[in-house]
């Protein structure tokens, strides 16, 4: 993996994570304010989803070119 | 009677406002991959400065207040990752050193001081 290559990836990764965040925090807040008499837990059930999938996406894109796919392959008798 | 058609009308009011929240971050792919989140980023980088600048200015025609014009900020051509990688060299490079160095000075000041007292 180029260095330049390595530098888009973390960009990504943190605008990636940036915009997850974001979004768990905000839908928290929406279900919060709506649903759960402006409780203080979604927003934090939100933000750490959206962290979590942030972190996952990262770790598949740094990880991408190291795996390997395989396939199953039925044996064929002769 | 007002009181139920008043809940009922309130729980759809949620209703929308919550699915019309979670429509827009499926709509928008917000949850989506990577590549998809950055590209919403772009966009509301492109979109909100402009727009909270309009804002500003019609609250200005509105209210009659007028907003002072905050100068540019000034722009760095300040590289960290050389800086810091550069930093990390030099670091390293003296800490190599560094023994050597520290015998030859001590040489050297040893010298100096038998002189001196010659």
């Amino acid at each position: 993996m180029s260095e330049s290559e390595l530098g888009r990836k973390w960009d990504r990764c943190l605008a990636d994570t940036v915009v997850k965040i974001g979004t768990g925090f905000g839908l928290g807040l929406v279900f919060s304010l709506t649903f759960f008499k402006r409780r203080m837990w979604p927003l934090a059930f939100g933000s750490g989803m959206g962290l979590g999938m942030a972190l996952s996406n990262c770790q598949h894109d740094f990880q991408a070119p190291y795996l390997l796919h395989g396939k199953y392959v039925k044996e064929q008798k002769q | 009677m007002v009181s139920p058609v008043w809940s009922m009308m309130r729980f759809l009011i949620k209703g929308s406002v919550a699915g019309g929240v979670v429509y827009l971050v499926y709509d928008q792919e917000l949850l989506g991959p990577s590549n998809r989140s950055q590209e919403a980023l772009q966009r509301a980088e492109e979109v909100v400065p402009p727009a909270m600048y309009q804002f500003s200015q019609y609250v200005c025609e509105q209210t009659g207040l007028k907003i002072p014009q905050l100068p540019a900020p000034p722009k760095f051509n300040f590289h960290i990752r050389e800086s810091w990688n550069s930093g990390i060299m030099t670091v390293m490079s003296a800490l190599s050193v560094a023994p050597s160095k520290a015998c030859e000075y001590t040489k050297e000041g040893w010298e100096y001081l038998k002189e001196r007292i010659k």
